[in-house]
């Protein structure tokens, strides 16, 4: 058997071609597997994500239309809600919608004064103020006090009295009423 | 001979070492590996650009859809902040407490004897719990018994009411414990005096066997009743004497722990003179505290009957 024997200068060559192949690996992966790889697996994610909000927007197409059918009711309520108080300032609109509505129940003097507005705590009435209202009605008969108390109550679902105060007055029939009232108003 | 073998065998040595040369034989590997390499790499090339027109297609078809989904998540979202405000506002309409069926209550409660001067009620913020300060005079024999007549009658009109009727003045503007009519105003659907087939404008004169002359004595009597027992109305019908049975049952409440207490109840020195009879003055503030109940509570117009003048 013949002995394997290398010379230095091919120890040497040994040593080069073993670092050459140790280079073109690593130039290999870093610079062109590896970027290709990185760039497949993007696309493939991108993919998936895709796919998946493709997937999920039928279902969300669907339950948008059985919402609407849902919210059909509330819709229409919270429409009905919104036209109950008109656009502005409730300030320019309140007081003189309040000395009419007491002019049409035969109660002549009614002035509604502001008190003060505070948000709500609620997060879903974000859009939404409550305004305090003190209403002096000076000189009102008992009788059409209280109808227009039951008037107001009904024709106003966003308006709540707080306080009542009846004082009698000198004349028998007349009362002397003062209300603190809170308003619902979305904000403008 | 054995010369020419040896140089034979030299050459051939020499031969094989060029053959064995290390770094030709590790191009040769490099080169081989790097053909390996150059194939893996065109084929995942050719994956990746596969991967591509995959996501092209799926991109286009995203770009078809994307509109229509935002605009259904769009408005998904504002119907459900509109579900949820309307939901809340309702909470808070449904919530409230009607004052026009308390003022009711209380002028149904008022008699001539017993004026009310002032009056001062407020809820808490919750609506659940609601105080009134009744200021007022009464006037008769017994002045206090007269106040004492309009706190029962608060109770009993704010409390608990089995019968589910409610009365007016007689027509002569008398109060009906003067007149001794007692005029059905009111009855609750649903209710033992509804099931009796009590009307409107009946005259009660007695019930269970009691006479009764005021809507505090029949609430009174009623209230001895044990519930579900039947009990005998006798009223007059257009001037005819009729008898009509009932069955007492716990009535739903619009008010629960209705407390009416007198702050003040004192003698005034001042007497007054109601046709030719002299009658003595009292003072009451009455303090009145319940809790409601939103349900039972819808507004309504008070009737115009005994109002405090």
């Amino acid at each position: 058997m013949i002995p394997f024997k290398l010379t230095k200068d091919q120890i040497q060559k040994l040593g080069l071609s073993t670092m050459g192949f140790v280079i073109l690996l690593y130039v290999y992966f870093s610079f062109f597997l590896g970027p290709l790889n990185r760039s497949r697996n993007g696309m493939k994610d991108k993919i998936s994500d895709l796919q998946d909000k493709l997937n999920s927007s039928k279902g969300e197409m669907a339950k948008t239309v059985h919402l609407e059918q849902q919210a059909k009711a509330a819709t229409t309520r919270f429409a009905a809600l919104k036209t109950l108080n008109p656009e502005g300032a409730p300030i320019a609109w309140f007081p003189p919608r309040i000395k009419v509505f007491f002019a049409n129940q035969q109660i002549d003097k009614a002035v509604a004064k502001l008190d003060g507005n505070t948000a709500f705590k609620q997060a879903e009435l974000s859009e939404w103020m409550k305004y305090n209202w003190t209403i002096d009605l000076p000189q009102a008969d008992f009788d059409l006090l209280g109808k227009a108390l039951a008037n107001l109550e009904n024709s106003e679902p966003l308006l709540s009295i707080s306080k009542i105060k009846i004082q009698t007055l000198t004349d028998p029939q007349s009362q002397q009423v003062a209300l603190n009232v809170a308003t619902i108003i979305q904000k403008q | 001979m054995a010369l020419h073998l040896n140089l034979l065998h030299e050459a051939i040595s020499e031969q094989r070492q060029r053959q064995r040369d290390p770094l030709k034989i590790g191009m040769m590997v490099v080169a081989g590996i790097g053909a390996l390499l150059f194939l893996y790499y065109g084929w995942n090339a050719y994956r990746t650009l596969e991967i591509r027109s995959r996501l092209s297609a799926v991109e286009s078809d995203w770009a078809k859809v994307e509109p229509k989904v935002t605009t259904a998540q769009k408005r998904a979202a504002e119907l459900t902040n509109i579900i949820n405000t309307t939901r809340v506002l309702d909470v808070l309409i449904e919530d409230r407490f009607y004052w026009a069926p308390f003022m009711q209550k209380l002028s149904r409660c008022v008699a001539p004897n017993a004026q009310l001067t002032s009056m001062e009620g407020s809820v808490t913020d919750d609506n659940k719990a609601v105080t009134v300060t009744i200021e007022g005079v009464s006037a008769g024999r017994e002045p206090r018994s007269a106040a004492e007549d309009l706190r029962q009658l608060l109770i009993e009109q704010l409390g608990q009411n089995s019968l589910g009727i409610q009365t007016r003045t007689a027509p002569s503007g008398q109060s009906a414990s003067e007149n001794g009519d007692l005029i059905v105003d009111e009855i609750t659907p649903g209710s033992p005096a509804a099931e009796a087939q009590l009307q409107k404008d009946d005259i009660i004169r007695k019930f269970d066997g009691h006479d009764v002359k005021s809507f505090s004595e029949l609430l009174g009597l009623a209230s001895q009743v044990e519930s579900k027992k039947r009990v005998e109305f006798e009223i007059l019908r257009d001037g005819k004497p009729t008898k009509l049975t009932a069955q007492i049952k716990d009535h739903p409440v619009d008010y629960s722990d209705v407390k009416v207490q007198f702050k003040t109840l004192e003698d005034l020195d001042t007497i007054v003179n109601v046709g030719g009879t002299t009658m003595a003055m009292a003072r009451y503030v009455l303090t009145v505290n319940f809790n409601t109940h939103p349900s039972a509570n819808p507004a309504t117009t008070p009737s115009a009957a005994r109002t405090p003048k």
